[in-house]
């Protein structure tokens, strides 16, 4: 087979393509991961006065334990471990910061606890935090899950503008390898006539074009699959690493075998349906089977 | 051979490519079709090679009638024709070798192609560049290796739009005389020609059209 140029750019327009299609799977994909870590840490605080003593801080557990319908898993979280989480999800941009042990002064203890379905409804959770800060030794109460409730609207937009993504690249990756595919056939047209001429059956002249198709798709997939993981161990390893948002890069996940195979099947049928009725009709558009 | 009774083949509404056109051509014939542009040499040609169906008539090719054979069938039906054509179709990307070779890997056929391909280009007198591309030969190679991919799979019949038409006249005579060669073993030869003065080569039973209709049917 020879490589002429609208060979070589069906092959590039086909990988690039690839490479957007699964770069929006990353995207969609570890969106969900990023998002449902923060919602693990949907955790109400109840941070306790800076100067609360051992006392002090039983009262306030007490309490805690007597509110079982809205709050469980109740834990403590002291001023070394608070400080030393501070510095963790901050990276290197804490450098410049006091060190953990002189942080520990100036970071509040508190008790952390997961609300109960019944508690997560906002007017129950403020009830919940009045009745908190009633208690003299709490300073403040916050659910992590606020930002959450907050931004739900974000969180919804920003699903489904992935789910959109995929959808749309997905349908233009089927219209431009239709219309590749248009491309291939009329370039081509001089050797159709000759096979239909000679008695090719259609199925064999079909054949021929969806074969050759196929090793473009195969190749561009291969290219794609290679150049998404590229293009997602920089941005994993290099930028957002070097940018310091550790937390963040160690949360990435690249598409495991599975799910690459499911995209590509899901792929493959997509765009090899769409390079067939695109054969069918580039072919009776070139009357060779327009006996009728 | 090919037995045609009453065609007409009109496209739009009033426009006659042929009108009441019958003729029948036995097995073995060498039959020239001549008559000015627009005649209606290539739409009889388009009819016989399936590429289009009669408004109306009867049509009878090798045995298919073509007033009812099936889509599917038709590529069946091809391989019994071969097809010579004025502006060659030969693939520019294949060789010599593999263009006269394409008829029998496309039917399949058992016998050796490399044998039977070679054979038939030392035939046609083009053995030694068997190896070469289309386009480094001369029109008059061109079309011998045309002639050498109509012929490989042992057609019925062979039709042949203006094989000549661009050809200097010496070397028009040297493909009639391949034609002639060939015709001695027992294919139907369908030629259609604008130059006269390829009739003179030998008796052959000529057709004359004119306005999509038979004016005349006569040996030369």
């Amino acid at each position: 087979m020879r490589w002429s140029s609208l060979k070589l750019s069906l092959l590039v327009v086909l990988t690039f393509s690839m490479v957007l299609i699964l770069m929006s799977f990353l995207f969609y994909k570890n969106l969900n991961i990023l998002l449902g870590f923060w919602d693990k840490e949907n955790r109400v605080s109840i941070y306790l006065k800076i100067d609360a003593n051992e006392g002090d801080k039983q009262t306030v557990l007490d309490l805690l334990k007597t509110k079982t319908d809205e709050i469980s898993d109740i834990q403590f979280v002291d001023r070394k471990a608070a400080s030393t989480d501070f510095k963790k999800m901050f990276g290197e941009y804490s450098a410049g910061m006091v060190s953990v042990d002189e942080m520990i002064d100036l970071v509040p203890e508190s008790f952390t606890a997961k609300l109960t379905s019944a508690a997560s409804e906002k007017s129950s959770f403020d009830n919940l935090k009045a009745s908190l800060l009633t208690n003299p030794f709490v300073e403040d109460v916050s659910y992590g899950g606020e930002w959450l409730n907050k931004f739900s609207k974000l969180d919804r937009a920003l699903k489904f503008l992935g789910l959109t993504l995929t959808l749309v690249l997905s349908l233009s990756v089927t219209l431009i390898s239709a219309l590749m595919v248009r491309s291939l056939v009329d370039e081509s047209r001089g050797e159709i006539e000759v096979l239909s001429l000679i008695g090719a059956t259609r199925w064999l002249i079909y054949g021929k074009y969806l074969r050759q198709f196929l090793y473009f798709f195969s190749l561009s997939l291969i290219f794609g699959v290679l150049l998404s993981y590229l293009i997602f161990y920089f941005f994993k390893n290099r930028f957002l690493t070097g940018q310091g948002f550790h937390f963040v890069a160690s949360s990435l996940q690249f598409l495991t075998p599975v799910e690459i195979l499911a995209v590509l099947l899901a792929l493959f049928i997509f765009v090899m349906s769409g390079a067939s009725l695109s054969l069918r009709s580039t072919l009776k558009r070139l009357s060779l089977f327009a006996y009728e | 051979m090919i037995q045609l009774k009453h065609i007409y083949k009109t496209y739009g509404a009033d426009r006659h490519a042929l009108r009441d056109l019958s003729l029948q051509i036995n097995k073995s014939d060498f039959v020239f079709l001549v008559g000015p542009s627009g005649a209606g040499k290539t739409t009889l040609f388009k009819l016989i090679s399936a590429f289009e169906k009669p408004t109306s008539g009867e049509m009878q090719v090798c045995g298919h009638s073509l007033n009812t054979i099936r889509l599917g069938q038709i590529p069946f039906y091809r391989r019994k024709i071969g097809f010579v054509f004025q502006d060659f179709k030969l693939l520019k990307n294949k060789t010599v070798f593999q263009n006269v070779a394409l008829p029998l890997e496309i039917i399949n056929s058992p016998v050796d192609h490399k044998k039977k391909t070679l054979e038939i280009l030392e035939h046609v007198g083009l053995g030694h560049v068997h190896d070469q591309y289309p386009d480094f030969l001369s029109g008059g190679e061109q079309q011998r290796v045309a002639i050498a991919r109509a012929l490989i799979h042992d057609p019925e019949l062979l039709i042949a739009d203006e094989p000549t038409g661009n050809l200097d006249p010496k070397m028009s005579e040297t493909i009639l005389q391949l034609f002639f060669d060939f015709a001695k073993k027992g294919t139907t030869f369908f030629v259609a020609t604008h130059d006269y003065r390829l009739l003179k080569l030998q008796n052959c039973r000529v057709l004359e059209l004119e306005k999509g209709q038979l004016i005349e049917d006569r040996i030369a």
